[in-house]
């Protein structure tokens, strides 16, 4: 909050052009969004999917999707994918990844209402909408009534009747008053048009029975509908006499699919069933066997779904099974999804027994299943059949107390590197090998795939397995090895979807870095190390330049803060090698002859480079230059170590404030822990930076008034409060620093510079 | 005599009036219409309509089960984009099932397309008024609200559009609107506007989220007065210390659940 002690009369207007000058350009209601690294996918796998296909799986997780898991199940059991079907599942990736392509009715409804304006002397068409809503009582739901075929098949008619009769004729103009009243269906209402008068044109009547059966159609009568297209069906002189049939069938589709019970549902679809076998059993309406045959799949897929679903089933698993794969696989996810539920976790248990009838869906719903049946189960299955698939989904599930374990790992050990399961028994291998605590042959193993399948592994595996190996290492040079990795990719994860976005669109976020800390290194650094490490791994060349860059920036002020003179001055001179602008400033600390005269050039270097912090940063970090305030806060330090900045926060009941998961360090830094946790406290205790930067410029400037550094030492401590991390305590450092800044430097260029305090 | 005034001085004078009649009219037709959708309004909305208002989005969500003398429903009834000169409305395509009684709320999410940037001209705007103002006529809905995150660029397009609404929109149906909690705290823009309602969204924030949360915890409130009738938040973050005298908009990004709906009212005792 704003102090209520303006210093001048134009202090309130200036306030308000300085807000809404400082606030970004562009913001969101939830966001704004920022793109920071992701170094393991957890709702897809690696991109890009096409290699996905071709059986480079990585680490298979339960989380994902059950069309990445049908594709998983596919390459385990070694029947690869045809060019077709790779194709396919990849087109259903897309759709469903860019939200299933838009419906563009907006574009249908022009080409119509441009067909009918060849027409001259028409009044202008009412809108059309191709949504309806459902106009059930207490129930909010719309449908694409009017789809595509509706229109183009109005606009193919309707120029062949202005062929035939004349875009000028009275026959056409009524064909048109009729289908405006057909469309006006489309969103709302019941208006049928008008029966035809006995004396005109046979072609004419025959529309005109056509358009009063598609009028009821979209009006939602449906019984009426199908009577009228029977009766079309049964006229053999109407041109929509082998039309109707397949119309007949979708009325009655209509009319189950939107009945709740069963005992309103089941008849119309059964009826529809038995009429598009109909349809297609007969030659002479071959023109709608296509469509008859996609209407059926619709069919059954709502009336016999558990058959349904073991029927696609065999048929995605087999090669060259089914010509439209990815329909196929679309249906068979949907059903899945259906009987089990999209959001909630699968527990096999509670589903009936006869979803899990084929091979597919059971291998599918165990691997997901988190529960200890399924683990037993998992491995039940594999000791019987010696499967691939059984063998990633039983070892996925093992623990290190698992009996047979070994028999386990000596079979995840005899997969080809080659083979598509080699990357998830790799991983589990070697986590359960920790499990165990059979820490050197987990070593070991990990030596052997990082030198040898390195190429070979996706980057979200890679990144997995080098985590693992970061949590074995025995020195700090193998840490600091382990600990930077390429992100799989960058994306700002604003739908919680992890869509990666092109490189093109990150270089500015990574100003060229191609590698990262992820989380579990950063927490090592920032809360398990000691300071004779972090000066040890300042000096190390083994990390990327911009890594190096930041854990040199992060040791000297962690050293400055617990005045640990020695790492803060040899930080120092690394640090100023890889800033030059920060020369003058590092000189005064490095000439500092007391504490607070350190700790007083510290914090004033700090306060002049918003940028540093004793901390290490996790993914991209912060992107604002070094000495320039960022407009989204990311100023200076809290008193917790930083977090990742993009996407939503991992889901939880919020009830409860969110905690820090506890760091497990290395091996070799577990006799450091009660130092380097000492010292971890000794930063904590001081508190969010401007608090403490406030602090010291205050009780700096008091010891020492005629430091020329004082009051604009005091005036970047106030503005530190107000774009910094802040507390219930930042309000009363802001004005004590405020009040001070006025009392001894009433009119220095700093006093004059700042008007306000603030309360955080 | 001669007259004391000048043909110079008349036309002054004549100007100074009309500018200073300009603005006495202008000021007071403006309190005017902010007087009828001041604190009085403010109270009245939130005194008609249950303290919880769960947020039903577009997924298939039955709500049978929710008590309508407690609980409301704010769902999302069409999703509008906002590209090059169009609007392209989509309606609700996943089926929303409330009992009886309950207070409706029809929500409308704009969103502008990010490649092909949207003009703001008037026709526009025109088209996004109907759109919105067409949601009243929705079985049992009281209010409407917009869910527009609004650049700083966008604001004076979206505040024509807002008064727009309230003018199109009858008088029974209130008017709410989502709103950053940064507009609610420190870059007010919306104390002026026709609205019955601002709900302050306190989840999914910007890094200077937890500073707002910190003041709020620290007994602060917004500056808006609009902005201090409700709250929105998620199920899945933790929130800061909140009035329980006003209004909760919940949001959960999973199928609500009786159990879900149980737990958020036995917070709120």
């Amino acid at each position: 909050m704003i102090a209520r002690f303006p210093r001048k009369t134009f202090a309130f207007l200036a306030w308000i052009g300085l807000v809404s000058f400082l606030f970004p350009h562009s913001t969101q209601a939830c966001g704004p969004f920022f793109t920071d690294a992701i170094f393991v996918y957890s709702k897809h796998p690696d991109f890009p999917l096409e290699q996905f296909t071709t059986g480079k799986l990585g680490v298979v997780e339960p989380g994902w999707a059950r069309s990445y898991l049908v594709a998983a199940y596919r390459n385990l059991s070694g029947v690869n994918f045809n060019t077709n079907e790779a194709s396919g599942i990849k087109a259903l990736w897309d759709e469903r990844l860019n939200y299933g392509g838009e419906v563009d009715d907006s574009a249908w409804i022009k080409k119509w209402l441009d067909a009918r304006s060849k027409v001259p002397g028409l009044s202008a068409s009412a809108e059309i909408r191709a949504f309806r809503n459902r106009e059930k009582p207490h129930e909010y739901e719309s449908f694409l009534n009017c789809q595509e075929d509706a229109f183009n098949n109005a606009v193919a008619t309707l120029n062949e009747r202005i062929k035939r009769f004349g875009a000028e004729s009275a026959q056409v103009r009524d064909w048109i008053v009729a289908q405006d009243i057909v469309f006006s269906n489309c969103g709302a209402g019941r208006k049928i048009p008008e029966t035809p008068q006995p004396d005109q044109d046979a072609l004419i009547r025959a529309d005109r029975a056509y358009q009063i059966a598609a009028a009821n159609f979209y009006a939602g009568s449906f019984d009426e509908a199908r009577q009228q297209f029977d009766a079309i069906a049964r006229d053999n002189s109407s041109p929509w006499h082998d039309k109707a049939p397949y119309l007949a069938a979708r009325s009655l589709l209509r009319k189950g699919s939107f009945a709740d019970k069963d005992e309103e549902r089941v008849p119309p679809l059964t009826a529809t069933e038995t009429r598009l076998n109909a349809i297609l059993k007969d030659q002479s309406l071959a023109s709608s066997h296509q469509a008859a045959s996609r209407l059926l799949n619709l069919v059954h897929l709502r009336l016999h779904p558990a058959e349904t679903l073991h029927k696609l089933a065999h048929t995605i698993i087999a090669k060259d099974g089914k010509a439209d794969f990815k329909q196929a696989v679309w249906d068979y996810t949907v059903l899945l999804d259906k009987f089990v539920g999209n959001d909630e976790g699968v527990d096999k248990q509670k589903l009936p027994p006869e979803v899990s009838a084929d091979e597919l869906s059971d291998w599918i719903l165990t691997f997901q299943d988190q529960s200890t049946t399924a683990a037993s189960y998992s491995f039940g299955q594999w000791q019987k059949t010696r499967a691939l698939p059984w063998l990633v989904a039983a070892i996925t599930k093992a623990t290190g107390t698992q009996p047979q374990l070994d028999a386990l790992l000596s079979a995840a050990t005899q997969v080809d590197h080659q083979s598509p399961a080699f990357t998830s028994v790799a991983f589990h291998g070697v986590r359960l090998l920790i499990d165990a605590k059979r820490v050197d042959e987990a070593r070991a193993a990990l030596d052997r795939y990082l030198a040898n399948d390195r190429q070979n592994l996706p980057a979200s595996a890679l990144n997995l397995l080098l985590a693992q190996r970061m949590s074995l290492a025995r020195n700090l040079e193998e840490f600091l090895q382990t600990a930077q990795r390429k992100p799989a990719g960058f994306s700002d994860d604003s739908d919680g979807r992890e869509l990666p976005e092109e490189q093109s669109e990150t270089k500015e976020n990574t100003k060229g870095g191609e590698l990262f800390f992820d989380q579990d290194a950063a927490s090592v650094f920032n809360k398990a190390m000691p300071m004779s490490l972090m000066r040890d791994a300042a000096r190390s060349r083994i990390l990327a330049p911009n890594l190096r860059r930041d854990v040199i920036q992060s040791a000297f002020v962690r050293a400055a803060l617990i005045d640990d003179r020695e790492t803060a001055v040899q930080a120092a001179s690394l640090l100023q090698e890889m800033h030059p602008e920060l020369k003058e400033f590092l000189a005064a600390y490095q000439m500092a002859a007391t504490a607070d005269a350190r700790r007083f050039a510290a914090a004033y270097l700090s306060l002049k480079f918003p940028g540093l912090r004793p901390y290490v940063s996790y993914g991209i970090g912060r992107t604002s230059p070094m000495n320039e305030i960022d407009s989204y806060r990311d100023n200076w330090w809290c008193a917790e170590p930083p977090s990742s900045r993009s996407g939503a926060p991992s889901e939880s009941e919020g009830e409860t404030e969110s905690k820090p998961k506890p760091v497990v360090p290395p091996q070799f830094l577990k006799p450091l822990q009660s130092l380097a946790l000492r010292q971890y406290a000794a930063v904590q205790v001081l508190g969010a930076a401007p608090n403490y930067l406030c602090r010291i410029a205050v009780e700096w400037t008091e010891k020492n008034p005629a430091d020329r550094r004082a009051p604009e030492a005091l005036h970047l401590a106030v503005k530190a409060t107000r774009y910094g991390c802040t507390d219930k305590e930042t309000g009363r450092w802001s004005k004590a620093a405020f009040d001070l800044l006025h009392q001894r430097y009433p009119n220095s260029a700093w006093a004059k510079e700042t008007k306000y305090w603030f309360k955080g | 005599m001669k007259t004391a005034f000048s043909t110079k001085n008349i036309t002054a004078f004549i100007a100074v009036t009309l500018v200073a009649g300009s603005i006495t009219f202008g000021v007071t037709k403006g309190r005017s219409f902010f007087r009828e959708h001041r604190p009085n309004k403010l109270a009245a909305y939130s005194n008609t309509r249950p303290s919880l208002v769960l947020w039903a989005w577009e997924r298939p969500t039955d709500l049978t089960f929710i008590d309508p003398g407690q609980t409301a429903v704010a769902f999302l009834a069409r999703t509008i984009h906002l590209r090059g000169d169009e609007v392209v409305t989509r309606p609700r395509l996943q089926p929303l099932k409330l009992p009886e009684r309950v207070t409706v709320v029809a929500v409308a999410r704009v969103e502008s397309d990010a490649t092909k940037k949207p003009r703001l001209s008037n026709e526009q705007e025109s088209k996004l008024v109907a759109s919105i103002t067409e949601m009243a006529s929705l079985a049992n809905v009281s209010g409407i609200q917009i869910d527009f995150d609004a650049t700083k660029s966008e604001r004076s397009f979206y505040r024509e559009v807002i008064i727009g609404v309230r003018r199109r929109l009858p008088e029974r149906i209130g008017l709410s609107i989502t709103a950053l909690a940064s507009w609610c705290m420190d870059d007010d823009w919306l104390s002026d506007l026709p609205i019955d309602e601002a709900v302050p969204m306190l989840f999914r924030m910007a890094t200077d989220g937890k500073q707002i949360a910190n003041r709020l915890d620290d007994g602060e409130d917004f500056t808006s007065p609009v902005c201090r009738q409700s709250y929105g938040v998620s199920i899945d973050e933790p929130r800061p210390n909140l009035s329980s005298s006003r209004r909760l908009y919940v949001f959960r990004p999973d199928p609500w659940t009786e159990s879900s709906v149980r737990s958020i009212m036995e917070l709120r005792k």
